[in-house]
């Protein structure tokens, strides 16, 4: 299952968030990538949300992207299933913040979104293997 | 008076109408953005007539606008291209448009060319 780790963000935080999200995808492909966690997903899409201090507003960047779907790929025109999966982050605490600290946060948030109880995911998808071996790449 | 002279009155008027202009503007329908699509790292990106392009990190690949930017572009786009979505203005939609052009304009003029993701100057 492919894995990619991209940013929305506030032109201000872009390039930060851009340093940990390009950190993160070279450390966690090599863990992810070979494995096939079922239900026919193809990728997990990571979605760092960061746009607007106000929650509300953030959020609705975010709703759009969590979600199991398809999509067309745009270079070899085949369908890709996908699981995505949108986390907000406050643009305040990406400025304020230490680069180490804050990739350090954003793993934390990856891992705790993954595995909220909220976040609906395709039955036969094998979240919790995907959600420990994050977090056996990240320890 | 010349011909073609305007009065105090008329100048005044068409302050006015600029106001009104202006205030238009930025009430003017949905809430839009005009964003960027920008390379996340160093390689090659294609280009909308088909060729492939080398971008650096942080280079623009497309600038654009949307009322729906939630919608419009994350899962195709930023899932296969790598790249991330800059939101840089937000406002109505004649403001974002004037924010898009500005911007393609810039580009432009630095680079004699326009981003690899745009077509024409919308």
């Amino acid at each position: 299952m492919k894995l990619r780790i991209t940013s929305i963000t506030a032109s201000a935080v872009g390039e930060l968030i851009n340093g940990v999200t390009t950190a993160l995808e070279d450390r966690l492909r090599p863990r992810i990538e070979p494995c096939d966690y079922g239900g026919g997903i193809q990728q997990f899409a990571v979605f760092f949300v960061s746009v607007d201090s106000d929650p509300l507003e953030n959020e609705r960047y975010c709703v759009a992207n969590n979600r199991a779907t398809r999509y067309k790929d745009l270079l070899t025109g085949q369908m890709v299933k996908f699981v995505g999966m949108a986390i907000p982050v406050d643009p305040a605490t990406v400025l304020g913040s230490p680069q180490a600290e804050f990739q350090k946060r954003l793993e934390g948030l990856l891992l705790d979104e993954l595995e909220s109880p909220a976040y609906a995911m395709p039955k036969k998808f094998d979240r919790q293997r995907l959600l420990a071996d994050l977090k056996a790449a990240l320890a | 008076m010349a011909a073609g002279a305007v009065t105090a009155d008329a100048i005044a008027n068409a302050w006015d109408q600029l106001d009104t202009l202006l205030t238009r503007a930025a009430n003017a329908g949905p809430q839009a953005v005009q964003y960027a699509l920008v390379a996340e790292r160093a390689g090659l990106y294609p280009t909308v007539g088909g060729d492939l392009v080398h971008l650096d990190a942080g280079e623009v690949w497309k600038y654009g606008i949307s009322t729906d930017p939630a919608g419009r572009y994350p899962a195709p786009a930023l899932s296969v291209l790598g790249l991330r979505m800059d939101i840089q203005t937000t406002g109505t939609l004649p403001q974002v448009y004037v924010a898009e052009k500005m911007q393609l304009i810039n580009y432009a003029v630095t680079n004699g060319a326009l981003p690899p993701g745009n077509r024409i100057f919308k």
